[in-house]
Order: structure tokens, then sequence, then C-alpha cells
């Protein structure tokens, strides 16, 4: 039968296959690909089962379609915040068991299933996994092409305050921004300087999480998610992981160099070269009133200051800020004002921990004599 | 190893260097117990330049590598007591007649040939001339004291010097660098180096001499390498004084922040 011949034919190149496997020697194994799984060959053309994931995404569905029927949710009130509050409610009583990797087809279930039941277009938002308020920063100069992908991704989020201080602006970032979204604009005529918006911003907000970006480089809803999980799992800084996207050392530069030496020199070698000199990263309430608003103007400074205070730190995203960031007038060549602006930066922080902790950071010497060396000290 | 053959450890007998009386190069050499490696040392350093002459300071030695050395005809400073790290190094500056002075260890054996670009280097103008060798770099992670060392070249605004240090040996100074930076302060070497280059010398990263193996990490037993955070407070030794040299930024533009806005 036509049915028998093709399991015959299929047992067959099954069989081949797994002797050409054999026959392949020892030294042919070193750059293969990662060793997969050997699926029998009936099954070959059906993607592997996550059982875990199928039946979340199922309970999350029912889960949304039920809160849909249950709430009837007031024109006045803002839907996306009311709506994430029943996810997160949902989502926070079974974190334990629901696989993270997850969260964005079982978030997304959840919404299919709301929108389904409650009759309305299935709006593209991304759920977040906290009950606690969330404001974002965004930091804005010359922004006009970047700003709207920038606000268009944050409006997808139920966030319960955007602030975005634009200052020393000359095109139409201001403009757009006004257009586009209600977000809370502070506007400078004049240039701040780095880092001084996020300081005014901080002061500004009133939420429990605050999200720190720039207005030049737009990022997805979804990778920004992680950020706030960090805070509201509790972290009082979530930093952006760049490790994954440094070279080897040979090849970094000044600035990350300084960033990972001062975080060894804190006692905190697991955070390598993250920092919050960079976006995008979070702060938790308590991390904001801990070091100061005045502070965060100065980041590795800020930085310094949470580890001395014992704030929880972490860096629980990865998101490519490099590759992109590396055209940018002011950031490239050997005399790079930015940079050395930075290194600076780095050095303002040390001089923090020295006046603190003393010159060597209580790495004393207790080996030398150098009465023998002689001389008054200087 | 050839002297396990023979009972003695000096297998050619007599053979002494002669110091110069007015020495153009000064080689200063901090040991402690060295006695495998002293004699070939000795050697190799009388013969970086014709005028040459060998400063040897034991300390603390139990083996007998202070009267090697003097057998050998190095000028000998001993003392009963070990003194720590690069302490010798000040003494051994301070005791230098020459032009030069060219720092080595007593732990390795480094020929002639490989010391000589360095004092080239200083006879051509340059103040401290560097070893080139940083250590291993092309890894994701790196060791704690060549991280330090890069920091500090970044601070102080030379990172062409990658990851050169005064920590490394060998290097060599003019007279003017001793006098500029002071004998006592080469006992602190990234210190130093940072009066050296603060200070506006001439200073190089010169030439390679693989010193890998002589290096704190390598040897065996120490789990946390107490060699490790002694070299690390060093640079932020280092780093404080230049702070307080300077601003509390380096003199790095902050490009005119307005600090003042939020209270």
């Amino acid at each position: 039968m036509s049915s028998m011949r093709r399991r015959i034919v299929r047992e067959k190149a099954a069989n081949n296959r797994k002797r050409v496997k054999s026959r392949r020697s020892a030294h042919t194994m070193v750059g293969r690909k990662k060793w997969k799984p050997h699926v029998p060959s009936r099954l070959a053309v059906e993607p592997a089962v996550d059982h875990s994931m199928d039946a979340w995404i199922k309970e999350a569905y029912d889960a949304g379609g039920r809160d849909a029927s249950l709430h009837q949710i007031h024109e006045a009130v803002d839907h996306k915040r009311c709506i994430n509050q029943y996810w997160s409610g949902w989502f926070l009583s079974n974190s334990k068991s629901i696989p993270w990797r997850n969260y964005g087809s079982i978030s997304n279930a959840y919404l299919d299933g709301y929108s389904r039941r409650a009759g309305i277009a299935r709006p593209n938002w991304v759920l977040i996994p906290t009950n606690r308020t969330v404001g974002v920063i965004v930091m804005v100069m010359n922004e006009e092409h970047t700003i709207t992908g920038v606000i268009e991704q944050l409006q997808r989020l139920p966030l319960n305050e955007m602030i975005v201080i634009v200052n020393g602006s000359t095109d139409n970032s201001f403009s757009i921004v006004r257009k586009i979204s209600d977000a809370m604009i502070v506007h400078y005529s004049q240039p701040l300087g780095h880092d001084v918006g996020r300081a005014i911003g901080a002061n500004l907000a009133y939420s429990d999480i605050l999200l720190f970006l720039d207005g030049d480089m737009p990022i997805y809803a979804e990778h920004l998610v992680p950020f706030i999980y960090g805070i509201e799992q509790g972290l009082d800084i979530a930093l952006n992981d760049i490790t994954p996207f440094l070279g080897v050392f040979s090849s970094r530069d000044s600035v990350t160099i300084m960033k990972e030496f001062i975080n060894r020199s804190m006692g905190r070698p697991d955070l390598q070269a993250n920092s919050l000199t960079a976006v995008p990263h979070a702060l938790s309430r308590k991390a904001v009133e801990e070091i100061g608003c005045k502070h965060l103007i100065v980041p590795p400074k800020a930085q310094t200051i949470a580890i001395r205070k014992g704030l929880n730190i972490g860096a629980p995203q990865s998101i490519d800020v490099i590759t992109k960031n590396r055209i940018r007038d002011k950031n490239v060549g050997s005399s790079n004002p930015v940079a050395d602006m930075i290194v600076g930066d780095h050095l303002e922080a040390l001089e923090l921990a020295m006046k603190a902790d003393g010159e060597r950071l209580a790495l004393h010497d207790s080996i030398r004599n150098r009465s023998f060396a002689g001389g008054s000290g200087n | 190893m050839p002297s396990r053959k023979r009972k003695q450890t000096i297998r050619r007998g007599p053979f002494t260097i002669r110091n110069s009386g007015s020495p153009k190069v000064s080689v200063v050499i901090p040991v402690v117990n060295e006695r495998k490696t002293l004699a070939r040392i000795i050697r190799q350093a009388a013969r970086v330049h014709p005028e040459t002459e060998v400063i040897v300071i034991a300390n603390g030695s139990t083996d007998g590598s202070g009267q090697l050395a003097r057998k050998l005809g190095a000028r000998v400073i001993s003392y009963g007591e070990r003194l720590g790290h690069d302490v010798g190094r000040s003494i051994g500056a301070r005791e230098a007649k020459g032009e030069m002075i060219l720092f080595t260890d007593g732990d390795i054996v480094i020929p002639a040939e490989q010391f000589r670009p360095l004092i080239h280097a200083i006879e051509n103008g340059v103040d401290v001339a560097l070893n080139t060798y940083t250590g291993p770099i092309h890894k994701n992670t790196v060791h704690s004291v060549i991280l330090a060392k890069h920091a500090l070249n970044t601070a102080l605004a030379r990172s062409d010097l990658s990851g050169a240090s005064m920590t490394t040996i060998p290097h060599a100074i003019s007279r003017r660098a001793l006098h500029v930076i002071g004998a006592e302060n080469l006992t602190v070497p990234p210190k130093a180096l940072a009066i050296a280059i603060h200070q506006g010398l001439n200073v190089r990263a010169v030439h390679y001499i693989d010193v890998g193996r002589t290096n704190p990490r390598r040897r065996k037993g120490f789990k946390k390498d107490p060699m490790e955070n002694l070299i690390i407070g060093d640079h932020l030794e280092a780093l404080h004084w230049f702070i307080v040299m300077t601003d509390d930024r380096g003199h790095k533009s902050d490009l005119s922040r307005n600090r003042d806005i939020v209270g």
C-alpha cells in the first residue's frame, strides 16, 4: 500500500541519516551546531510541543475572557491601565508557575481572550506584570526623526505617566511630541547638558517604577518589560546588560573600561561594565530617594551611591544600544569630548567613594614598610 | 634544569661583574630569596651598558641571596626584614649614581638585549620608558590588575599606553624623572606613573618584554592573591592623588551641565 511504502521510505531515510552521522569522526564535532534532540521521522514536520506554555496560553486566554465578562470598564477610565490591573492580578498570583520566557505569548493570549469577550478590537498593547505605578522619562534634544517611533512604542504600555524633557532643541521634536501624545513635556530652549534631563524627570515623576529612555532610539515595548518586572521583583536599579555586545577587552573603549573598573572597585564585579550611564534602565522610587535626583546628573556617581547604600542592583535585560550608537558625531574619534566627560564622571564617582572609604577604598597596604622608602610623603 | 646535575648552584666559578665607578646606568634589583636566578640576572644586568652598576636590595633574605649578590660583584644593600613590594626600588633609586635607572626583579631572567631598547629610549629623551606588556587582554574578563592599569591610563588621558605600567618590570627612568617623581613615590608604582604623566614628563611604552610567567596570579596556592588587592589599592591611591591634584574630575569638562537646575 502506498502509505506503507511511504513509511518504509521515510524509515530508510532516517536510517541513512543515522549511518551518515556515525561516520563523522570526532574532529568534525568541533564547530558543529548545538546538539538538537533527535525527533523521529514521523513527527519531523511537527514542532516540538511545550505543554507548559500551551496550557498557560489557554489559561490566560480564558482568564482574559473571564475578566472581560466580570468587569465593565467605565468610559472615563484609562482602559489600558484598567485591563492591565486585571492582568497583573492574575499573573502575579500565578507568577511562580508561569515560565517567564513565555511571558509575551501568555500576556498576548490574555489580551486576545479579553478583547474577544469584550467585543472590542484587539489593541496592540503590551501588558506589564506589575500593579505598581510606572512612569517613563524620555530625554530629547534634536530627535525629530526618531521620537515618533519612541513615543509610539511607549504608548503601547499601560503607563501612569510619560514625561518628555526637551532641551536645546532646534528641530521639530517638541511639536511632534505634542501632536502625537499627551505626555507631560518639560521644555527648555537652552541645552541643559548631559543627563540633566533625567534628574528633572525623576524630580517631577510620582510613579513607583521609573523607566529612562533616550529619544533617539525606539525600543519595542515588549523589550522594556523586563526592566519593569525587575523592579517589581525587588530590584532598585534595573540596568541594561551590554555584556553580550562587548568584544574582547582589548577592543573596548575608555568608557567601557572605566565602567567596569568602578564596578569592581566598589565590590560589584558581577555588574561587569553595566552602568547607569547607559539607557534604557529603570529605577525604583526608593532608589530615586536614596540616591537623590540631583546625583542622577552624574550617573556613575549615582551608581556609586546606590552601591554604597546597599541598593539592589541587577541587569535583567539586554538591549543592543551599542551597535546603533556607534555612529554619532560627538562619540567617535580619539579626542572625544563626550567620552572624556564620562571618564571625568567616573573620577567624580571615585572621589565620592574615597571621601567615605579612604584613598584605597579599604584595600589597605599592610605589606609594605613605607618608612624605608623615605621622603615626607605627598 | 642543569643545576640539578651539579652540587653547587654557581656553576662557572668566581665569575663576577665589575660595577662602573661612574655609571651611566644603574640597575636596581629588589630581592628576597632568589638564589636560583640571581647569578644570571646580575650578569645580564651588568651587560646592559658599558658603564653600568648593579644594585641589589636584599631584604628579609633567608637563603643567602645578599651574600651571593655581593660575591658576584653587585652593590648590595641589606635589610634583615622584608620591606614589602617595591620599597626596594625607592631605596635603590636613592643609592643610584647613574643618569638612567633601570628597574627589574629578581625572579625573572631577562637578557640584556631586552633591556637595551629601554635605555636607548631614555638616551633619546624619554623620561619613563615602559614595557609594552599588558598581560592577556584578548578575552572577555580580564584580571583586576590589568583592568586597573588600563583604567589609570585612561584617567590620566594616556589610553595610548594601553595597559603599560610602572608596576610591571622592566622599565627605566631618567634622572630628571627620579627628581620629579621623588624616590619615595617609586614604592607605589601607579602613583609614580600618575606623577610622571601629570607633571609633563615624557612617558612612553617602548618595548615588549614578556614577563607573563611571573605575574602574581600564577603563583600557586593563593585563592585570592593578596598581591591583587595591594596592586588595585595602589591604583586607587594613584587615582586619588590625581583627583586631589586636579579637580574632582581630573580636569575633564562636563560639557556645561546645568547642575543647579535640580535642587
